[in-house]
């Protein structure tokens, strides 16, 4: 507080004496608020990704008498760098990156910036930037050999999204294109397309959580506490919107957009409930948290 | 000029809370088959290791298929071209993978270092080259199938959130000539170890989720008294040596109180009594048979199963309140229940025609599941494995199963009957 009312002083005597002194105070307040409150996540991150020391203790057997083996499990730091996703199959993955880098731009503090180069996003930036080299290299390569891929993918993605559009209108012409779209994601994984198997990751969110196996574990963990209700709906689709929590945790489960039927919404709320908790977050992912939109279809 | 202030301000504002609001997805989920993650196990590299190293790695590999969860590819000679061009351990060039279709991709290094044997696993997203897993894991030499157990349990974690089975133990009674034994052995059945040598007839074993002590009956003094043991310390205590049967003991989950039946009274009944021996309460008071009771995960009920209704078949009751519910209604004899540790869940026999069949009762809507052939059901600690006793060739042997995907693994291999396994630490 000391410091906020000397620094406030200072600013008051060498720039603008007309400036009310409280509300410089409360600026700068602030300001240092929002730093700490932009830094100390960021300090957790560190902290988690730094080398830990877990030991794990294990009791063998031994005819009745105590016996222990210790086991400690550091965490390693990956050393050397992580691949970063290829430009390959669509652009998804680098667009988003892009549009963080102008958010970025446009933002610009000095500060936050500072703070910013310690987080992971700085690992995100360096790799895109890496990216962004090798493209023109890379791309001749890879895109002569998946070319075919992508451009059925592409296809198959398309149908997917008209799928989802139509689905209201002719669900009878569904399982057909939505098989393909099944067959065709899973090798793609993250680059976008269908997404995964059964599932199907909306345009413009796909590139900002490019970890296609996290989805597909959440996926059966759901699929597998969802009680179907037997009764007839007349609208077979039900949207619910939860967050998820790097522990896996569930919290905020609402429907999104009802079928229409209570029961059918009562049975994917319970469904996402009894999935609680979830598989961990990866251990990757940039943020504490993620807001997962579930369509559940009756078959 | 103000106005200035306070905009910035806003501004920072809001863009503090881009940074940390959540990131949003969309999945589709439709009630098909399970689609199970697919896993490329590369061969591990081996740095000095003994010569068993290389059925270590069989052991992971089984691990993950056992789990259910996965279907993992391994050791054929595309993935061992593509490890010979990707050779890093802690990094995952995607080209060389690119021909492959698997969503994880597992790498690992294995060496001797002193008496230490240390394993590096890694995991890597398959299309993205990103790393799911990088662990460092050491143990003494003689404990290698450990390792390998940590390595599996923690892929199984991270990729599902799941808790891996696989360096829990089980415990059961095995036949020895006329006797039975209580005998140990890992998840995967490798090292068994006797726990008792009474010479006698020793029933039903049950562990303490937490400690490591259990509860059978054994006939060493001539008639059925329940035995507590430490299996830490090897001490044993008397816990019930009442007139007629004293059997079917069963721990709360909290390891306080013991669930159990005695006939001191007239016929079977449920009786539940303090871990010291204290304050025993009967909890059944019916003129019909009842038997093998459990807790709930919570503490709050007991399953048991009763003849009341003229046929053996499961109930539950409410501590507090004494209500009793029945449960099971198809068939003319349930019996052996045990409740999953989510709550869920209660696994029990159906028997028909001399043969065990186990089903799965989902305690909220009351529907039932067949699973497999066998009896005396126990749920492994993640509420999606079952060990139980199943047939093979004739005898009688432990298996443990995933309850989803059904696949079931053979544990005790022996040529004496084993049975009525349970979980321990």
């Amino acid at each position: 507080m000391a410091l906020i009312v000397y620094i406030s002083k200072r600013v008051i005597e060498r720039v603008d004496p007309s400036i009310q002194p409280m509300f410089l105070v409360s600026c700068i307040g602030h300001v240092l608020l929002l730093i700490a409150f932009t830094i100390m996540p960021m300090i957790h991150f560190r902290s988690m990704q730094a080398a830990t020391i877990q030991t794990i203790r294990i009791q063998s057997l031994g005819g009745g008498g105590p016996e222990s083996v210790e086991l400690e499990l550091p965490e390693l730091n990956v050393p050397e760098t992580i691949k970063s996703p290829e430009p390959i199959p669509q652009d998804s993955p680098k667009k988003v990156e892009d549009k963080k880098e102008e958010k970025k731009s446009v933002k610009e503090e000095k500060k936050i910036e500072e703070v910013k180069k310690e987080t992971k996003k700085e690992k995100k930036k360096e790799d895109s930037k890496k990216q962004e080299k090798p493209k023109p290299k890379e791309k001749s390569v890879e895109q002569k050999i998946k070319e075919r891929l992508e451009s059925l993918d592409q296809k198959k993605w398309m149908d997917a999204s008209q799928y989802e559009k139509d689905s209201k209108k002719t669900p009878a012409s569904d399982k057909e294109i939505k098989g393909a779209a099944f067959s065709s994601s899973k090798g793609k994984g993250v680059s976008g397309g269908p997404g995964l198997g059964g599932l199907s990751s909306s345009a413009e969110t796909e590139g900002d959580f490019p970890y296609s196996w996290y989805l597909v574990s959440l996926q059966n963990k759901v699929k597998l506490a969802w009680d179907q209700p037997k009764e007839s709906v007349h609208n077979r689709f039900a949207h619910v919107k939860f967050d998820l929590t790097e522990d896996g945790s569930i919290s905020n489960v609402q429907i999104a957009q009802s079928s229409g039927s209570s029961t059918f919404d009562e049975s994917v709320i319970k469904a996402v409930k009894e999935a609680n908790p979830a598989p961990p977050l990866p251990r990757e992912f940039p943020f504490s948290s993620l807001t997962v939109t579930i369509i559940f279809e009756l078959e | 000029m103000r106005y200035l202030y306070i905009i910035t301000f806003l501004f920072l504002h809001n863009f503090s809370a881009m940074l940390y609001s959540a990131q949003q997805v969309e999945i589709k989920i439709t009630k098909r088959a399970d689609e199970r993650l697919t896993v490329i196990s590369t061969n591990f590299i081996l740095q000095q290791v003994p010569n068993d190293a290389a059925a270590n790695i069989k052991i992971f590999i089984n691990d993950l298929n056992y789990s259910g969860h996965f279907i993992v590819s391994s050791n054929n000679a595309a993935i061992d071209q593509a490890s010979h061009v990707d050779p890093k351990i802690n990094s995952l060039n995607i080209n060389a993978w690119s021909q492959f279709k698997e969503d994880i991709v597992v790498k690992g290094l294995l060496k001797k270092e002193g008496q230490n044997l240390i394993l590096d696993g890694y995991a890597f997203d398959r299309a993205t080259g990103r790393l799911v897993l990088g662990n460092r894991y050491s143990t003494d030499l003689n404990s290698s199938r450990k390792l390998m157990h940590l390595f599996a349990n923690e892929l199984i974690m991270t990729l599902t959130g799941y808790s891996g089975i696989n360096l829990q133990k089980l415990v059961y009674a095995k036949q020895n000539g006329q006797n039975k034994e209580i005998f140990v052995c890992d998840a995967d059945g490798y090292n068994e170890v006797q726990l008792t040598r009474d010479q006698t007839l020793i029933l039903s074993p049950h562990a303490n989720p937490k400690t490591r002590e259990l509860l059978y009956t054994t006939y060493k003094t001539g008639f059925p008294v329940i035995m507590l043991h430490n299996v830490n310390t090897g001490k044993r205590k008397v816990l019930a040596r009442f007139p007629g049967l004293n059997v079917s003991a069963a721990f709360s989950p909290d390891g306080s109180k013991v669930a159990m039946v005695l006939s001191k009274d007239g016929n079977p009944d449920v009786y539940i009594m303090s871990i010291n021996g204290s304050d025993l309460q009967r909890l059944t008071n019916s003129k019909s048979i009842d038997e093998s009771p459990v807790f709930s995960p919570d503490g709050r009920k007991i399953a048991f199963v009763s003849s009341r209704g003229g046929s053996a078949q499961v109930y539950e009751m409410d501590l507090a309140t004494k209500k009793t519910t029945r449960l099971t209604t198809q068939g003319s004899y349930n019996t052996s229940p045990d409740w999953s540790p989510d709550g869920r869940k209660i696994a029990y026999t159906h028997v028909i025609k001399n043969r065990g069949q186990i089903f799965v009762l989902d305690r909220s809507t009351l529907e039932i599941e067949s699973i497999v052939e066998g009896e005396d059901p126990a749920w492994a600690m993640n509420s999606r494995h079952l060990a139980y006793m199943g047939y093979k060739n004739g005898r009688k042997q432990i298996f443990v199963i995933d309850v989803v995907t059904k696949i079931s693994r053979q544990i005790t291999q022996s040529n004496q009957n084993s049975l009525t396994p349970a979980w321990f630490l």
